[in-house]
């Protein structure tokens, strides 16, 4: 692994900590924006080490709609549910034997 | 110049930016917007630490998950927690903390007439940006600032109508007169 693979993944984990003793105290809808946000993230970071593929930047794409637009746009939950059952159609082409 | 009214109702909370760096003048304009916002009794209990340097700009967004995307300068917003007789002022805690928000607005409205993007940050671990930015004992960080060129910004995210918190002459009261 090279060093500034290394640099982010270090970066990374220090965003889940801080985020994981934030949300002690914010509202609770943080916590799954939180965890929207860290997809987001991972996915810039293999992005730009390209370990990344077409199917993984187009949901960092939609992810991005959700991440950067106002904070009162929260109809997320649907959003997010629609995005999991497309990982889901991708995951079931990827699984061998299903 | 933008027209500050035309400033107040086309900033929005920018969170996703260019890489393009800040020239160094508009910041230092957006720093002198702070510095001239409003203070009680003249206290000036606000203090500014700016972060630019890319390594650690990664570092503070990684103890500060509010900040969203990669803003290309930040800004602590802190306050002096000093009682105001030795800051030669005559303000109290009360209206240190009202300074911070008349900076913040200040610096959002002047970073939004200059072009840029810019958003309060209030999610973030304070004891270890303090630590990060080796804040002295008696200086606290409040709120962060995030700027940078705007790549994308949202739309605005609506407000509650005048009529719902507007009074007239007494809590309650409506019309013109």
């Amino acid at each position: 692994m090279d060093d500034a693979l290394k640099n982010d993944l270090f970066l990374l984990v220090g965003y889940l900590l801080s985020s994981a003793h934030g949300l002690y105290d914010e509202p609770a809808s943080y916590g799954p924006f939180r965890l929207l946000d860290a997809a987001g993230r991972l996915l810039e970071v293999m992005q730009s080490h390209n370990l990344s593929d077409p199917f993984l930047a187009e949901i960092e794409k939609e992810l991005a709609k959700e991440r950067f637009g106002a904070m009162s746009d929260l109809s997320m939950r649907d959003d997010l549910n629609a995005l999991v059952m497309r990982y889901t159609a991708e995951l079931k082409s990827r699984t061998p034997g299903l | 110049m933008m027209d500050a009214m035309d400033a107040i109702f086309t900033r929005r909370s920018v969170r996703d930016f260019t890489s393009q760096p800040i020239p160094d003048e508009l910041l230092d304009k957006v720093l002198q917007a702070g510095v001239a916002a409003p203070s009680g009794g003249n206290l000036q209990a606000c203090r500014f630490v700016l972060v630019q340097s890319p390594e650690r700009l990664a570092g503070l967004r990684a103890l500060a998950p509010g900040i969203i995307g990669r803003p290309t300068a930040m800004i602590a917003i802190c306050k002096d927690n000093r009682p105001p007789s030795n800051m030669g002022g005559v303000g109290d805690e009360h209206s240190a903390w009202i300074d911070v928000g008349t900076a913040l607005e200040n610096m959002l409205l002047g970073a939004h007439s200059q072009g840029l993007g810019a958003c309060p940050i209030g999610s973030f671990h304070k004891q270890a940006v303090a630590e990060f930015l080796d804040l002295p004992e008696h200086v606290s960080v409040v709120l962060l600032l995030a700027l940078g060129t705007p790549r994308t910004s949202p739309g605005a995210p609506g407000r509650r109508p005048l009529s719902e918190v507007v009074f007239r002459e007494r809590w309650g009261g409506s019309g013109s007169g």
